[in-house]
């Protein structure tokens, strides 16, 4: 099995007006991994993610996506993206969500594909796997921030990706919905999908990722979540943290670890005091 | 045969107006999309000084138009794109410093003549059979263009980074709708006239959007909304004596309240 990891970045830095956003990040995400980005706002998650989908270039350092450079990176159906859609989109902008949905199967070079009568299955498939077959016909500008945000993962699915990068994908969702999303994301890695997702619900990705990357402009710390400490949270988000204690729902094969059954040891999840 | 088409110029001018009015909302819509509707106005001041010099030269309008509004419409592009500086800005600045060029080239050249103020407002009986055979071209090279590059052009309007992640060269599809833009305001202003041309551009995309849902649909409302606009106003023109230009942008206005005025029946009755 090729054994290159998903996403490796070296020695990454990006400067923003003047400051720097991401400074020195070393990260290497290996296959099937579900790694959660945390951080306090402001703290370069985001610009980080942008850096390795290649939608902004690094002042310094190298990003790798599969092993290629992520300037010569082809295999954009490989990857799905899900951005942060917290502003909504524009209640004007004329797209079904069938549409929206439709779109996210082709990628780069692809001349009048969009009007070959291509087999609408695979769209009515993915829009009931995030629940949203009712809405293929609406507006996706009418629908709500959790329904666009759906839709937005039907989009990503449609390829079957490689690699799932999602920014924030619980802003502006409901528990319920929440705990849906977790679920879908939960089957993803089962089905061998590495999954990387920026979240403030500190909590729900503790429980739920293989690795967790703490950042703050530089990576603090790259572990699988029962190894945080106390003391990591505090450095990252610069206030006394206290560690609640849940159980989990998969198996950690990080970084070469022999498989170690989360159900065994205490999970934590950050109980915030100011 | 009706009076309208017995007269060749009225021939042309209907021939003329199908053709910008089918073909000025299919690029509006991927403008509008991008909440970036004044690109047209500010061509269409930049196409002035494009006039101007042509006139001052004594070289075929058309020809100094395209060359300015082309190079325009790439700097402002590659300014918005860089981040340089905000897209409205840009707007406002090309838009003033084109208007402040053409009045000082038409100074230069002594003033107004009856031909500049046939630009500036429309006037269908400036449209040759050139121009009509230029429209036509471009009107072919629109149509397989984004017919080819809806997938490209829809994901870039709909959202940058998530066109980018899939592959697309944003920056050249951006690149491209303005100078196709760019072509038909060089184009459609013979009709329209220079400050009018951008409502055929803006207005039937509207009407468009208010009715569907569906981005395809959309489409070929805005483009049939372009023509009927374009045909009902030069009718009125002719038999009523009124401006081209402006009757045609009435027209396509009074289809923007009605598809108001149907969209909200509509959500009243469902």
């Amino acid at each position: 099995m090729d054994d290159t990891p998903a996403v490796q970045l070296e020695d990454v830095s990006y400067t923003y007006a003047g400051a720097p956003a991401v400074h020195g990040v070393t990260l290497r995400i290996e296959r099937g991994d579900f790694t959660a980005i945390v951080g306090p706002n402001g703290s370069g998650k985001s610009t980080l993610v942008k850096v390795i989908l290649g939608l902004i270039k690094p002042d310094s350092g190298k990003v790798r996506v599969f092993g290629t450079e992520i300037e010569q990176f082809k295999d954009w159906h490989r990857v799905g993206y899900v951005p942060q859609v917290a502003a909504g989109i524009h209640a004007m902008f004329p797209i079904t969500v069938s549409e929206v949905v439709a779109h996210g199967r082709y990628t780069g070079f692809s001349p009048f594909a969009f009007w070959r009568r291509a087999d609408g299955a695979d769209v009515d498939d993915v829009l009931k796997t995030v629940d949203m077959a009712d809405y293929k016909r609406r507006r996706i500008g009418e629908l709500s921030t959790g329904q666009q945000q759906r839709a937005l993962i039907a989009r990503a699915l449609i390829r079957k990706p490689d690699l799932l990068v999602m920014d924030e994908p619980i802003a502006g969702v409901d528990v319920q919905g929440g705990e849906e999303l977790y679920t879908l994301l939960r089957q993803l890695r089962e089905s061998g999908v590495t999954i990387l997702i920026i979240s403030h619900d500190v909590g729900a990705v503790m429980r739920e990722a293989c690795t967790v990357a703490c950042i703050n402009c530089t990576l603090l710390c790259h572990c699988p979540p029962h190894e945080l400490t106390e003391d990591d949270l505090v450095r990252l988000y610069g206030f006394p943290v206290e560690v609640l204690h849940h159980g989990t729902h998969h198996d950690h094969h990080a970084h070469g670890e022999e498989a170690i059954r989360h159900d065994e040891f205490d999970q934590t999840t950050p109980h915030v005091h100011r | 045969m009706p009076v309208i088409l017995q007269y060749d110029f009225m021939v042309r001018a209907l021939i003329g107006g199908v053709l910008i009015g089918g073909l000025a909302p299919v690029l509006g819509t991927f403008l509008v999309l991008r909440r970036f509707s004044l690109l047209s106005d500010t061509l269409a001041h930049v196409a002035l000084f494009g006039v101007a010099v042509g006139f001052a030269a004594n070289v075929y309008p058309t020809l100094t138009t395209f060359i300015a509004v082309t190079f325009a419409a790439v700097a402002m592009e590659m300014l918005r794109s860089r981040g340089k500086l905000p897209g409205d800005a840009v707007l406002a600045v090309a838009l003033y410093s084109s208007l402040a060029a053409a009045v000082v080239v038409i100074s230069a050249a002594h003033g107004f003549n009856v031909d500049l103020l046939g630009f500036l407002f429309g006037s269908i009986l400036t449209i040759t059979e050139l121009d009509l055979w230029l429209l036509a071209g471009l009107a072919v090279f629109v149509i397989v263009g984004v017919t080819a590059f809806f997938t490209e052009l829809a994901q870039t309007s709909f959202d940058d980074a998530l066109a980018r992640v899939s592959g697309i060269k944003v920056d050249w599809v951006n690149l491209g709708l303005a100078v196709l833009a760019a072509a038909t305001i060089t184009l459609a202003m013979r009709i329209m006239g220079v400050l009018l041309v951008g409502a055929l551009i803006v207005i039937p995309v509207l009407v468009g959007q208010g009715v569907t849902n569906s981005l395809r649909t959309a489409f070929i409302v805005a483009s049939v909304v372009g023509m009927l606009s374009a045909v009902t106003g030069l009718t009125l023109a002719f038999y009523q004596d009124i401006p081209g230009g402006g009757a045609i942008v009435l027209t396509s206005v009074a289809l923007l309240v009605a598809s108001l005025v149907w969209r909200r029946v509509r959500r009243r009755s469902s």
